[in-house]
């Protein structure tokens, strides 16, 4: 069984994390989601979406599912990982003052789970002033540092000084991840569950590497090839700063013969011995168009293969 | 008419001021007739003589108000201290010192085991535990096949053996940080906070929480207080969903169960509406033997864990400050709910920051809704300063100060935490008093062990295992400790009109000791043996 993907939502109290929740969980990416959050007081499905509701649980009439932590998280995750079949993505909404580095933990640790990213939801109106809140300004500078992806939600209705603003606070304290306006939660659920799907949405994959576009907003990189990694390069490049890069995925051969999977999601990265596939090693990344080269990407990659 | 009992002892410490202390005490009907002399039952038409207590002193029930009820169930796993103790049915665990005993005991427990289980320890604290730091290689000796986890007394760490390493899934590339390796890199078997231990945990069914609930937990429970004076004890966080307390009712409803239990309802993963409303469901199912309504909210984490909220200037290796459990905003709604619907709460507030904030929520919801006499506490409240404990006093609101922590931790406070000056205020007990602030001291079993003439101890002593007295002048005397032990705790859960003195009225709850703690050095407080207890009248003495 492979492992479930795990994405986090962080943000504090009125960011918008459920407003995200509510247009992913009624978005129609066919995906069996699971979502746990701290309760469903909240969450505001349509009536006719919700086809059961029985104490911890809401099962929705797409195939996905609501369910609340409770009084443990452990419990509940445990709790998760029983159901058959067991669902294709968990998204956890942490408590405003969580420390998404700590929550992430038991995703990177877990062997059937994996971390998929780390998302944290700003609002635009609030933002400054809960940064300067004595209780709360060093855990909600450490939760945007933490992040892969940070929404920015009331976009529309902030002052223009504060969004200035804000965009600064934001490229300081988390100079690497990618930033996207989701007024209203509206941002595209593959950002939040797979960004390289965006791209088979738009386009097919495409033999060896090379670059191309997907509109205006995302880009993309592929790579397959017969190279095998050496694999401190590898874990140095999977951690490295790569301007606008969000997501990185692959099923490489390393010097040794083995065979790993990596990936990159935002801040979070992860390497796993793999069996050896059929076919040849392949790597596929995907960020935004603004900041992201793949040039860049392409001449780090070069550097960590080895020929075989 | 009940017969009256006339128990004559060699001393009575009865914590009323009007007559401190006696030599006799009458019962009748599991309640307290009459205290005093050989001669005090007469005016009752007399009482059967008991000399049963004659060598012994007996002192009100001990109140354990922040304890938990896994304290009894624990013993399920193997007992893997350094210090001496005795599990709930008597037999004595001699504390293991040394790798070797530990591989010995292990073995031993091995070879009982059923086909296919695991062996899971417990009680192991690193700090008191001489030589290298235990890692997997040493477990590997008592076991390759069998999956072994040694749960370390602060129960955020556990060390497992490679078997249980291997069965979650760990190796050369686990990259979760609580994967501890050793210095060539390999895995050290140590695992740090719940993540890391979450895989192992689920594969080896260590299914924590649930032993803590159902019969057995209870009745061990009931019998671990026997051995330590306790005749009043919380669960001071439990879930209380409707089959557990179904559960609770019947067991505290037996003849023979020797404890007045008062959990309390952890209220954090619930909206404040529902919270309130299930708290005042349960406290109309109370019984006698049964006290429910009591809310426990939580707001920060551990201060050894650097996960306390403390105020500047924090922790002295620079760490970031800790973590809230809940949103502040959210906090002082939870708070102010509870309070307006006239429920108790037991807060559990560990650095200074957070007993701050909660004093602003009290503050602030007894603005909106003054209720009298609420008699909230903060629990822990390890690191508060006089302006605390001068405001909880005007406020109403009572302390349940961590008094175990200064033997257990204290060393680490005063070298990695707070720094020697703020160490040697924490657990204020001196300050609290002379502030007027109504004072419990607790274990928080099982983080500590159950006891409460140890908790007693610390507090008159303050002394480390490193020989440092932290806070001279935070001792209390001997005769503040005790009371601090029984009517204070009783006080603050709202039971001295019932229980945590010896004075006509209230319950025939008497703690049995071998020795007089007020004619012994202070110094020996945490020796004199308990023999076991009267609740309600009834003799639990072997």
């Amino acid at each position: 069984m492979s492992p479930i993907p795990v994405t986090l939502i962080a943000g504090y109290l009125g960011a918008g994390k459920t407003t995200v929740l509510n247009h992913l969980l009624s978005d129609s990416h066919g995906l069996r989601i699971c979502v746990l959050v701290n309760d469903f007081g909240e969450i505001a499905l349509d009536a006719d979406l919700i086809e059961n509701r029985s104490g911890d649980t809401l099962a929705l009439s797409n195939g996905c599912m609501c369910c609340t932590i409770g009084d443990d998280f452990y419990d509940a995750i445990d709790r998760i990982l029983r159901l058959d079949p067991r669902p294709e993505h968990l998204v956890i909404e942490t408590s405003g003052v969580a420390d998404p580095f700590k929550v992430g933990q038991v995703a990177l640790a877990e062997p059937d789970l994996t971390l998929q990213g780390v998302v944290v939801v700003v609002d635009a109106v609030n933002f400054g002033a809960s940064l300067a809140d004595a209780f709360l300004g060093e855990t909600l500078r450490n939760q945007i540092a933490t992040a892969g992806l940070v929404l920015v939600t009331k976009s529309d209705i902030a002052p223009q000084g504060a969004l200035k603003q804000l965009r600064a606070t934001l490229a300081e304290l988390a100079p690497e991840a990618v930033r996207l306006v989701a007024d209203y939660g509206r941002v595209p659920a593959e950002m939040l569950l797979e960004p390289l799907a965006l791209r088979l949405r738009r386009d097919e994959p495409h033999a060896h590497g090379h670059h191309h576009d997907h509109g205006a907003e995302y880009r993309g990189w592929v790579y397959s090839g017969d190279g095998l990694a050496d694999p401190a390069a590898l874990d140095a490049l999977i951690k490295a700063p790569i301007p606008g890069l969000y997501r990185l995925k692959g099923l490489m051969p390393l010097t040794d013969g083995s065979w790993c999977s990596f990936h990159r999601a935002g801040v979070q990265s992860d390497r796993r011995p793999a069996p050896p596939p059929k076919g040849q090693g392949r790597a596929v990344a995907v960020g935004l168009a603004d900041r992201f080269d793949p040039a860049q990407l392409q001449s780090a990659w070069d550097a960590i293969l080895r020929n075989a | 008419m009940a017969e009256t009992i006339l128990y004559a002892a060699r001393r009575i410490i009865t914590m009323e001021p009007t007559q401190p202390y006696a030599t006799h005490v009458a019962v009748r009907d599991g309640r307290i007739l009459a205290v005093g002399g050989p001669e005090i039952a007469e005016v009752w038409g007399g009482a059967r003589l008991d000399e049963r207590f004659r060598d012994q002193v007996l002192l009100p029930g001990f109140v354990e108000a922040h304890s938990h009820m896994m304290t009894g169930a624990l013993w399920t796993y193997l007992y893997c201290g350094n210090v001496d103790r005795t599990d709930p049915d008597g037999n004595l665990w001699p504390g293991v010192h040394t790798v070797d005993d530990m591989i010995d005991r292990m073995k031993g427990a091995i070879a009982k085991l059923p086909a296919g289980q695991p062996l899971v320890c417990w009680g192991f604290d690193p700090l008191f535990f001489a030589g290298d730091r235990l890692n997997r290689h040493h477990l590997d000796q008592a076991s390759a096949e069998v999956p072994i986890a040694v749960m370390h007394q602060s129960f955020h760490l556990m060390t497992v053996n490679s078997k249980a390493l291997e069965m979650a899934g760990y190796g050369p590339d686990t990259n979760a940080e609580g994967v501890v390796r050793l210095p060539d890199g390999s895995l050290m078997g140590e695992l740090q906070e719940m993540g890391a231990m979450f895989p192992v945990m689920r594969r080896l069914n260590m299914a924590i929480r649930d032993i803590s609930k159902g019969e057995h937990a209870i009745v061990q429970y009931g019998k671990a207080a026997v051995q330590t004076g306790v005749t009043t004890a919380t669960d001071l966080m439990a879930d209380l969903a409707d089959d557990d307390v179904a559960t609770l009712l019947d067991v505290t409803g037996r003849k023979d169960y020797p404890l007045r239990l008062v959990p309390a309802l952890g209220v954090i993963g619930l909206e404040p509406k529902a919270a309130a409303a299930r708290a005042l469901e349960l406290r109309a199912k109370s019984t006698d033997m049964l006290r429910m309504g009591i809310c426990k909210v939580m707001t920060d984490g551990s201060i050894q864990g650097f996960t306390a909220r403390v105020k500047w200037p924090g922790y002295i290796g620079g760490q970031p400050n800790g973590l809230w459990n809940l949103e502040p905003a959210r906090l002082k709604e939870l708070v102010k709910t509870l309070h307006a619907s006239g429920l108790n709460m037991q807060v559990h507030t560990n650095g200074d920051e957070a007993s701050d904030f909660i004093l602003d929520c009290f503050e602030e919801a007894m603005w909106e809704h003054p209720t009298g006499d609420s008699r909230h506490t903060l629990q822990h409240c390890q690191m508060a300063g006089e302006d605390q404990f001068y405001r909880a006093a005007r406020l109403g609101v009572c302390v349940n100060l961590f008094a175990n922590h200064l033997w257990y931790y204290g060393d680490a406070h005063a070298e990695f935490t707070v720094g020697p000056d703020r160490a040697a205020r924490m657990n204020a007990c001196r300050s609290a008093l002379d502030n007027g602030v109504t004072l419990a001291i607790h274990s928080d079993s099982p983080v500590t062990p159950l006891g409460p003439l140890h908790v007693a101890w610390c507090a008159v002593n303050r002394i480390t295992p490193k020989g440092r007295v932290l806070g001279a002048n935070q001792r209390l005397s001997v005769m503040e400790a005790l009371h601090a032990i029984t009517l204070g705790a009783a006080r603050t859960l709202k039971l001295d009109r019932e229980v945590g003195s010896i004075t006509p009225g209230k319950a025939a709850d008497f703690a049995v000791l071998g020795d007089d703690p007020l004619s012994l050095a202070p110094e020996a407080l945490r020796d004199i043996p308990v023999l076991g207890t009267v609740q309600g009248g009834r003799v639990f003495v072997k």
